[in-house]
């Protein structure tokens, strides 16, 4: 019993994580039809930004918890501005070219990695825990810092999943993601909205890196395992599908949990790229894809 | 000012990549009218109606929308200035409510109260979509989407409405029923213009008429007139 309380509180906390990231990734894909393959350099510099801040607003006295606010705060709006400075030049001029876009996003993602070694140097950093203690669920266990981090992924999923179902902007992101023709049609301005469709990703992005800076070991390539999961997760909940990026992260985080559990990450990893194989194959466009 | 005119395209000339897909097309559409534009697969229809809202950018000509060039307009400033289409295959957003298909056309508008005035009238005018606001669009009959595609474009309050084959597959009691509201459209001062394949509805609603053969007009006049003409018979109406 223990064990799979344990594990279900496993998947919980990376999957929000996940949800978070794919989400981001699922959102351009839909307004702008390219998958951002530099959507984990983001994640990554989020994480960076917040891993420098905080020791360094310690050094001025700061206390831990405002350390760690203003920290998050400032990661995300470094965060923001790379994400607008890199639409304008760059992806803004690739949308809707699967091609052009994949050669840029993979250049970026190697781009920036190289820059994030030159910037932060290859070290790993790990940082003082914001909350102590350990809280005990049904037998399973989990550090309160990581259950509250957890909550707010979580959170601010739901209060996206919420925008975008109910706002108006929400509409008109998913009126793009469907038919960005026929959304101009409508009276949607289409360039403004696909720039806030990749900022809103962006963000996602940043929340989800600043987020986990406290409970991981952080470095400058940290990125690219997070793109890879959540690319396989949205391919699994299918390209532009907001349930289906929910869905898919969460199955990628029972796989990695319990596959790591039972067997061993590399095992977890293989497990991921066959149920990729196994939905290609019987839904081509994913889970929740449609056509 | 010339705003007796609605619409009017001088020279228009359109070409997907090198191939022209219409040549040298020029008609005008004056108030308080439904005009039409008959041809056959391939001929040009759809071209013509997304230059007409910006969706490509014409080669050549000039297009004057209510007495204003609309030359490098986006599509959504054009629906601003008055113009809607309904494009071909309805478009829809099938993964929306049928109410949020609705919202959506009405996306610029920012007069609430006006808004959902209109959102009783198109309601008036397809009562069979009151019953199914919550239903995903994708989910309705092939005539409901019709219906649905022609009320969203008029959620935008147009002054000119597009139509793109809105009878295209559908039954004769609903190409009745959408034939009738777009006369009724028509008086309520909505100028239009309607591109069909079959011309046999479209010549019998329309006050003038433009036949389309390769991406060029062949014939033009008043639609009575051209419904009796031996070749148009032959040709678009299949006797
Ligand atoms: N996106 C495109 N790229 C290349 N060629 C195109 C494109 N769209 C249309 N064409 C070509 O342009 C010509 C006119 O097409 P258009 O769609 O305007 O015809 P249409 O009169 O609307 O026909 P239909 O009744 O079948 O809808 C056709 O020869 C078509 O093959
Ligand atoms: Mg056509």
């Amino acid at each position: 019993m223990d064990i799979y309380v344990q594990l279900l509180v496993n998947s919980l906390q990376i999957g929000a994580v996940y949800v978070l990231f794919s989400l981001g990734l699922t959102l351009i894909f839909g307004v702008m039809r390219i998958v951002n393959f530099a959507h984990g350099e983001f994640f990554a510099l989020a994480a960076l930004l917040v891993a420098v801040a905080v020791p360094w607003l310690i050094d001025f006295g700061a206390p831990l918890p405002v350390a760690y606010g203003l920290a998050f705060l400032g990661a995300l709006a470094g965060v923001l501005v790379l994400g607008k400075i890199l639409y304008e030049f760059a992806f803004r001029r690739f949308q809707r070219d699967m091609i052009g876009s994949f050669v840029l996003s993979v250049g970026l993602a190697l781009l920036l990695q190289g820059l994030y070694i030159e910037i932060f140097s290859s070290a790993s950093r790990k940082l003082p825990t914001l909350i102590e203690g350990t809280l005990r669920i049904l037998g399973g266990a989990i550090t309160t810092q990581r259950l509250v981090l957890c909550v707010i992924a979580l959170l601010v999923a739901a209060g996206m999943y919420w925008a975008i179902a109910s706002t108006r902007l929400g509409k008109a992101l998913r009126a793009v993601s469907e038919d960005h023709e026929a959304a101009m049609l409508q009276g949607i301005p289409y360039r403004r909205i696909a720039l806030s469709g990749f900022l809103i990703g962006t963000l996602l992005a940043a929340v989800a890196g600043a987020l986990l800076a406290p409970v991981v070991v952080i470095g400058p390539v940290i990125g690219s395992s997070y793109l890879i999961k959540g690319f396989i997760a949205v391919v699994i909940g299918g390209l532009g599908s907001i349930p289906g990026a929910i869905i898919g992260s969460i199955l990628i985080a029972v796989i990695e949990s319990v596959g790591g559990y039972y067997f061993d990450p590399s095992l977890a990893t293989i497990a991921m790229f066959v149920m990729v194989m196994v939905v290609l194959l019987v839904r081509p466009a994913g889970i929740m894809g449609n056509g | 000012m010339t705003e007796r005119l609605a619409l009017e395209v001088t020279g228009l000339a359109v070409s997907y990549g090198i191939v022209p897909a219409v040549i040298d097309v020029s008609f005008a559409i004056e108030h308080g009218s439904i005009t039409t534009i008959v041809g056959s697969n391939g001929a040009g229809k759809s071209t013509i109606m997304k230059a007409l809202t910006g969706l490509v950018r014409p080669a050549g000509g000039r297009i004057r929308m209510f007495g204003e060039d609309i030359a490098g307009a986006e599509p959504d400033e054009l629906v601003v200035r008055g113009v809607s289409l309904v494009p071909e295959g309805r478009r829809l957003f099938t993964t929306m409510s049928v109410a949020e298909n609705l919202e959506i056309g009405a996306y610029r508008r920012s007069d609430v109260n006006a808004v959902a005035r209109d959102f009783e009238r198109v309601l008036e005018y397809f009562p069979a979509l009151r019953g199914r606001l919550q239903v995903l669009a994708g989910s309705l009959s092939g005539g409901q989407q019709q219906m649905l595609a022609v009320a969203r474009a008029l959620m935008a309050a147009p002054r000119l409405l597009l139509l793109d084959e809105p009878t295209i597959g559908l039954g004769p009691a609903i190409v009745d029923t959408i034939a009738e509201i777009i006369q009724t459209i028509a008086r309520s001062g909505v100028d239009m213009l309607l591109v069909e394949q079959n011309a046999e509805m479209a010549l019998e609603i329309s006050a003038q008429a433009f036949i389309l053969e390769r991406g060029r007009i062949i014939m033009q006049g008043r639609s009575s007139t051209l419904a009796r003409s031996e070749e148009v018979r032959r040709a678009y109406l299949g006797v």
